[in-house]
């Protein structure tokens, strides 16, 4: 896969483990081969904050990323520990926009049920979000296989099912992006 | 698959918009229901998902037209806390499904999963009855209303023999389709087939039309000219407008039919021709002939079989089919996505009467895909219709004193074309094809 002397930025947002944006920028590094780099930790995005909902809108979260960060970077993942929604959705488990520049993805959903304790898949699961997010800043779109990380993942079940990997038709939806 | 979200809260469109987008469906977006219906004017839509409460017009509102003028647009319901009961309401309306806001990512993947499957069954269904389409179609002729069988039975029966056919019908109901039919199902279909209109052509030229000419025969023949007789060596000749045919060529014709021979104009030496001989006419022959107009010996010469096409208000049930079939045709010509008429629209078109028959039809559907900027052709792309309805029109008054001063003009000149068109000043041609625009007969006395 080819690439620029841009990189793709690691954003941790608010409070979050400095291994979480580890493991994704090593993904990042290792799935798509693109240069990464872990960006300094941003305030806490109250601005996102809905009081109804008591949930932090993923859409405010890239428009206010979009609107004022002014790194050089060709892509950036927020890496946030907060319950996002969408206006439709209960909840998701991470947000981009179709070929844009900022996606945001948290770990909040990942941890083991009941319990703040931290589940050894979870750190798992936020990577293969974030590489399913930053498909979509690479103008990927939605793949039937279930295996492939492109494919839409509503629950942790299915997320769970997805491989580390894209299937062969999504890989060369990639490299199509960059020749 | 298209889809569209309606839905009067921007953020709600946007987060339909992305999640749809990545899944790489066409989607569009309405802030109400009046956008929503135009733009369906323009595309088709196969899903909408219609917010319920909505500013002037409401879901529930939208879903009523919808289901009214696209019956085939899926409609899922959006609906927040508290509106059960609307949302059955909706259910009971025609609406596949309602998602409670917010919902679940994976409920509104099952919700398309459900439509997905529903559409692969319909289009499975829609391939099933567009076969039958092509059952009820012979040759070019389109019909299934039992008159038209019992014609193709007929068609298929008289084909192989080599007996000449009289086709009577109306104008416009498609009696040069017969003709054609006959000669695809007849041991002659791999030689031409020769249609002639024998109102258009001038009687002046008919002999070298029909025989040919030899090189400066009279004015004008500066080349040696094949007729028609021979042009169509070993295929079958369509006389159409038989009834026009002046009585010294009904001799030289009923002379080739017994002969097999024919002379060209200005020429001595005979020529060998080989033809079935197909003829068609919407006048009342054998009144012609009480009046001495047409021959017996060539009306009973030319017609050995008789077929007579029903006019189309005696086969009223096919005018669905008809209608569909120049809808598709002509929508594909002119590149318009128009796919359907408004429901009473089709009521309209089966209430008239259409004295044009099949052409009639035919040019009515084709001019109403042209002038149309909507999806559905409605009333208003039909101003004869309207124009039945509520009395007369401008334009219809106007087309009716033309007939009439046409009509005057014949009945002076004692139905002699040729005559009226003089006292009309326009050519015996145009007068022909006016005559047959308006279907004008002779009042039988
Ligand atoms: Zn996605
Ligand atoms: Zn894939």
């Amino acid at each position: 896969m080819g690439k620029k002397e841009k990189f793709i930025g690691v954003l941790p947002v608010g409070t979050v483990s400095d291994l979480a944006s580890k493991v994704v920028a090593a993904h990042i590094t290792s799935i798509f081969t693109l240069p990464t780099k872990v960006l300094p930790c941003l305030k806490h995005p109250s601005y996102a904050f809905d009081k109804k909902r008591s949930q932090y809108d993923a859409g405010a979260i890239i428009n206010f990323m979009e609107n004022s960060y002014m790194g050089n970077d060709e892509k950036i993942i927020c890496i946030c520990d907060l319950d996002l929604f969408v206006p439709i959705f209960t909840h998701v488990f991470g947000q981009a926009r179709q070929g844009g520049k900022c996606a945001v993805v948290s770990i909040y959903r990942f941890y083991a049920a009941q319990s703040s304790d931290p589940d050894p898949g979870m750190y798992e699961r936020l990577a293969k979000i974030s590489l399913h997010e930053l498909g979509h800043l690479f103008d990927m779109i939605h793949c039937s296989d279930e295996r492939c990380l492109m494919h839409y993942s509503d629950s942790i079940e299915t997320l769970d099912n997805i491989m580390m990997n894209f299937c062969r038709y999504c890989s060369k939806a990639f490299n199509t992006h960059f020749s | 698959m298209s889809i569209m979200i309606v839905d009067d809260e921007m953020v709600v469109r946007e987060s339909f918009y992305h999640w749809f987008k990545q899944s790489g469906y066409r989607i569009d977006t309405a802030e109400n229901g009046m956008e929503a219906l135009k733009k369906m004017e323009q595309n088709h839509i196969d899903v909408m998902f219609v917010d319920i409460k909505m500013p002037k017009m409401s879901g529930i509102e939208l879903l009523e037209k919808i289901k009214q003028e696209y019956p085939e647009t899926i409609v899922v319901i959006i609906t927040a806390f508290g509106s059960i009961e609307t949302a059955v309401q909706a259910m009971k309306m025609g609406a596949a499904d309602y998602l409670l806001k917010p919902f679940k990512p994976e409920q509104l993947n099952l919700v398309m999963e459900k439509i997905i499957q529903q559409q692969k069954v319909s289009a499975e269904f829609n391939y099933l009855k567009s076969r039958l389409n092509q059952i009820t179609r012979f040759e070019n002729i389109i019909g299934q209303s039992p008159v038209m069988k019992k014609l193709f039975d007929i068609i298929q029966e008289v084909a192989i023999s080599d007996a000449t056919i009289l086709i009577l019908g109306e104008t416009g109901t498609g009696k040069e389709l017969v003709a054609k039919a006959i000669h695809a199902k007849s041991n002659r279909n791999q030689c031409p087939f020769v249609a002639i209109n024998c109102g258009t052509i001038p009687d002046s030229l008919m002999a070298s039309e029909l025989f040919g000419h030899q090189k400066g025969a009279f004015t004008g023949a500066s080349n040696t000219r094949k007729g028609f007789l021979e042009v169509v060596s070993g295929g079958t000749l369509f006389l159409d407008e038989v009834g026009e045919i002046s009585s010294k060529m009904q001799v030289d014709l009923l002379r080739v039919l017994e002969d097999k021979k024919i002379v060209r104009v200005g020429n001595s030496y005979p020529v060998d021709v080989d033809f079935r001989l197909i003829s068609a006419t919407r006048r009342n022959l054998k009144k012609q002939m009480e009046r001495n107009l047409f021959r017996a010996d060539f009306f009973y010469r030319i017609n050995v079989v008789t077929i007579e096409i029903p006019p189309l208000r005696e086969r009223k049930d096919d005018i669905p089919l008809l209608a569909d079939h120049f809808l598709k045709k002509y929508s594909g010509e002119t590149k318009k996505q128009i796919d359907r008429f408004s429901k009473n629209t089709m009521t309209r078109l089966l209430g008239y009467d259409w004295p044009g028959n099949v052409r009639e039809l035919e040019n009515a559907i084709e001019r109403a895909v042209v002038v149309s900027k909507k999806k559905a052709l409605s009333t208003e792309d039909f101003p004869f219709l309207e124009a039945t309805k509520t009395g007369q029109t401008k334009q219809l008054s106007l087309l009716e004193s033309e007939k009439a001063c046409l009509c005057q003009a014949l009945e002076t000149a004692g139905w002699n074309v040729t005559q009226a068109a003089k006292l009309l000043d326009i050519n015996r041609v145009t007068l022909h094809k006016k005559i047959k625009r308006y279907n004008l007969k002779r009042a039988e006395h």
